[in-house]
């Protein structure tokens, strides 16, 4: 007997077991076992399908600018290393199923904004009219916080714990095609403001300080208009 | 006369070992002090005897080097045959060592043994306890780990701000203005040799004032200390009821100096020893460092000072302790020594164990420290999310994103740093929440260059849907309908 180490006393051992990696890494916005969170559900067989793996592993290592999902990668600063961002690729992928017919990941072609405009008006207009049930994605603070790439998967993913329906059940009786698909996320990005993406301070007075004024500040003067 | 006795004779006449005995464990007590209160400083004692065998042990193996230390303490932990009991018995050896002597100290407060003519008996206790207290600190930074790192580190930002000699100071106490490898000898220098050393000395000097001085008989309510009469009487009683220390009045404390051994020997098995924690490394901040408990209420309090008293408290508050300890005997140098004749000093104990307790609770749990994963791993509760337009949920998620759940909780499950989020709806208007996160305000600190516009508005409009039962919304107070 060379050693008789404390039971309790083991060498640290990095978890890439994925249910204690997810729970401590994603599970705050994507929710407890991949539903119900703020951010997209994970635990989706369709968005499984959608969006390929190796696609997966990009966005968990490098988070996605602009929008809430960080980087989780060691190389990005992040937490996570190589085994364990394999791990998590591996689980959510175990949470999916095939299923015909499913959109591709990326546009292939160049949407048309006007025909999006007309399918928005026909297919998403119930629900997301300002002041209808679940309120507008035409709101510019609400488009400069997704990408392009967020906005199509939602038309293709749906929310299902939220009740949106997937790319098969937004038309009554008939799926989006592909080209439907690009053209309605196309018409979104077109209302998306210009000046996306800056931050406050670069909207504040000359001489550097913070606006108090709401007349001075764009969130300001957003949220002021809800009340 | 056999050989062994002529032996034994010839080394005792040499020796003098009969008179060192009667002299010292032999001497006469008061037969009421073979009492279970009175077993504390045996104890204590007892402890320290473990420390410095347990410690001389350690010595073999610890490398006092900045590149070796964390390796030689994980050498003993797991490749080295019971290496991690070794340092189990000396860890758990010293939290005994501080609680019992935090004991003994107690004991000898309330039944008034400080008073004359045992002033000096205290005032060598008082420096024992700063002494252990510095074994303890120079111990935790040995363990060099990221607790120790970072806990020296603020250390030396304490001493830092001593006005005109800070730099001095901080060079003396770091051997150098940074933690380098001198640093650690120089506190492997202090835990092996000065401080032991000098508590030897010290507990020379406290055992030789109890032979002196005798030890305090069991105090009666009403049996007042005078000093012209106190001698006197203190003799009278060693006469009448006068018992040798060895045999008849050490029962007690053997058989609690046996308990005490067993239950530093069975917490060390069980609970192992403490770290090291993490391979100390100046660039790693995701750390959230602890001292051991003995200076978990200090940490506290600095922690939950208001930042205008800091300076005051740092070190005033030093001065004040130490000089009412070491003032005490000399100040209530006669009168009652029981404690049912004394509620002051009962209550004294009292309110300090409370404080203490409670600050030393605060600081296990620090509420104030924010929780460093809450933002990824503590789901927002689920009816927070329902109903919700898609502004709001992004709102949701940059609010974790943000790191905002780290210090404000959500359905009771985050940082409790700042207040809780669940129904800051019912608190603040929109206009109020956007000039709290972009200004920062209290103890928060401003956002306005880490958000941008949309985020803010996307965060501030999922923060309104967050009044729960339908509680109406803060209105805006200068709102001309209000003061109708």
């Amino acid at each position: 007997m060379a050693c008789l180490p404390h039971p309790s006393n083991e060498s640290p051992v990095k978890a890439t077991e994925f249910g204690s990696l997810y729970e401590q890494n994603c599970a705050g916005c994507h929710g407890t076992d991949g539903k119900n969170g703020p951010a997209r559900p994970l635990h989706d067989p369709v968005f499984v399908a959608y969006m390929p793996a190796d696609q997966i592993k990009l966005v968990i290592e490098n988070g996605r600018t602009g929008t809430p999902m960080p980087a989780f990668g060691q190389a990005q600063g992040g937490p996570l290393n190589d085994g364990q961002v394999a791990a998590l690729v591996q689980g959510i992928e175990s949470w999916g199923k095939p299923i015909d017919g499913i959109p591709s990941y990326t546009a292939a072609t160049t949407g048309d904004p006007h025909s999006g405009a007309r399918l928005f008006a026909q297919n998403c207009f119930m629900c997301h009219a300002k002041g209808a049930a679940v309120g507008p994605v035409t709101d510019a603070a609400y488009l400069t916080l997704v990408s392009d790439q967020g906005i199509r998967s939602s038309i293709v993913t749906g929310r299902p714990d939220l009740g949106m329906p997937d790319w098969r059940h937004l038309h009554v009786g008939k799926a989006l095609s592909e080209q439907e698909i690009t053209d309605l996320a196309s018409y979104l990005s077109s209302l998306r403001p210009a000046a996306a993406n800056t931050t406050t301070a670069e909207h504040s007075s000359p001489t550097g300080n913070v606006p108090v004024n709401s007349a001075d500040n764009s969130a300001i003067r957003h949220t002021g208009k809800k009340q | 006369m056999n050989t062994a006795r002529k032996i034994a004779l010839w080394l005792d006449d040499r020796l003098h070992l009969t008179a060192l005995f009667t002299a010292t464990a032999g001497h006469e007590v008061p037969a009421n002090s073979g009492s279970w209160f009175y077993v504390f400083g045996s104890g204590t004692l007892l402890c320290f005897v473990i420390q410095v065998i347990t410690g001389a042990c350690l010595a073999f193996v610890y490398i006092p080097s900045t590149n070796e230390a964390y390796t030689s303490l994980e050498y003993l932990n797991h490749a080295q045959f019971l290496g991690w009991y070794l340092r189990a018995v000396h860890v758990w050896g010293s939290n005994f060592m501080v609680a019992i002597m935090t004991m003994h100290m107690i004991q000898v407060f309330l039944f008034g043994a400080y008073k004359y003519p045992r002033e000096l008996t205290w005032v060598s206790g008082v420096f024992l306890l700063l002494f252990t207290l510095g074994m303890a600190f120079t111990g935790q930074v040995l363990r060099f780990d990221q607790d120790a790192y970072w806990g020296l580190s603020i250390g030396a930002s304490i001493t830092g701000r001593i006005p005109l000699i800070g730099a001095q100071m901080v060079h003396l106490l770091l051997a150098g203005p940074i933690i380098a490898g001198e640093t650690l000898s120089r506190f492997f220098t202090f835990h092996v040799f000065l401080i032991p050393g000098l508590i030897i000395a010290l507990i020379s000097m406290h055992l030789r004032l109890v032979l002196t001085k005798g030890i305090n008989e069991y105090p009666k309510p009403g049996d007042k200390v005078r000093r012209e009469t106190y001698d006197a009487k203190y003799k009278e009683i060693i006469k009448t009821q006068g018992v040798p220390f060895v045999p008849d009045a050490i029962g007690k404390d053997l058989i609690f100096s046996g308990l005490l051994l067993i239950a530093i020997l069975t917490c060390a098995a069980i609970f192992g020893p403490k770290g090291p924690l993490g391979v100390p490394d100046p660039t790693i901040v995701d750390t959230s460092p602890r001292p051991d408990f003995y200076f978990l209420s200090i940490f506290a309090a600095l922690a939950l000072l208001p930042a205008w008293m800091e300076v005051l408290i740092l070190f005033g508050a030093p001065l004040v302790v130490l000089s009412l300890l070491l003032g005490l005997p000399f100040f209530d140098n006669t009168g009652e020594k029981s404690a049912r004749t004394r509620p002051v000093a009962v209550l004294i104990v009292i309110v300090t164990v409370l404080v203490l307790g409670v600050l030393t609770y605060m600081g296990e749990t620090s509420p104030w420290s924010p929780h460093m994963t809450a933002w990824s791993e503590n789901p927002i509760p689920v009816a927070y999310l329902r109903h919700r337009t898609p502004l709001q949920l992004r709102g949701a998620a940059f609010l974790q994103n943000k790191q905002c759940r780290n210090c404000h909780a959500l359905g009771g499950v985050g940082g409790e740093r700042g207040p809780a989020l669940d129904d800051v709806a019912t608190r603040l208007t929109a206009d109020e929440m956007v000039r709290q996160i972009i200004q920062g305000g209290g103890n928060m600190p401003a956002y306005g260059k880490k958000l941008s516009p949309a985020e803010v508005e996307a965060i501030v409009s999922f923060m309104q849907t967050l009044r729960p039962n339908y509680r109406p919304a803060a209105l805006v107070s200068t709102n001309p309908e209000i003061r109708k």
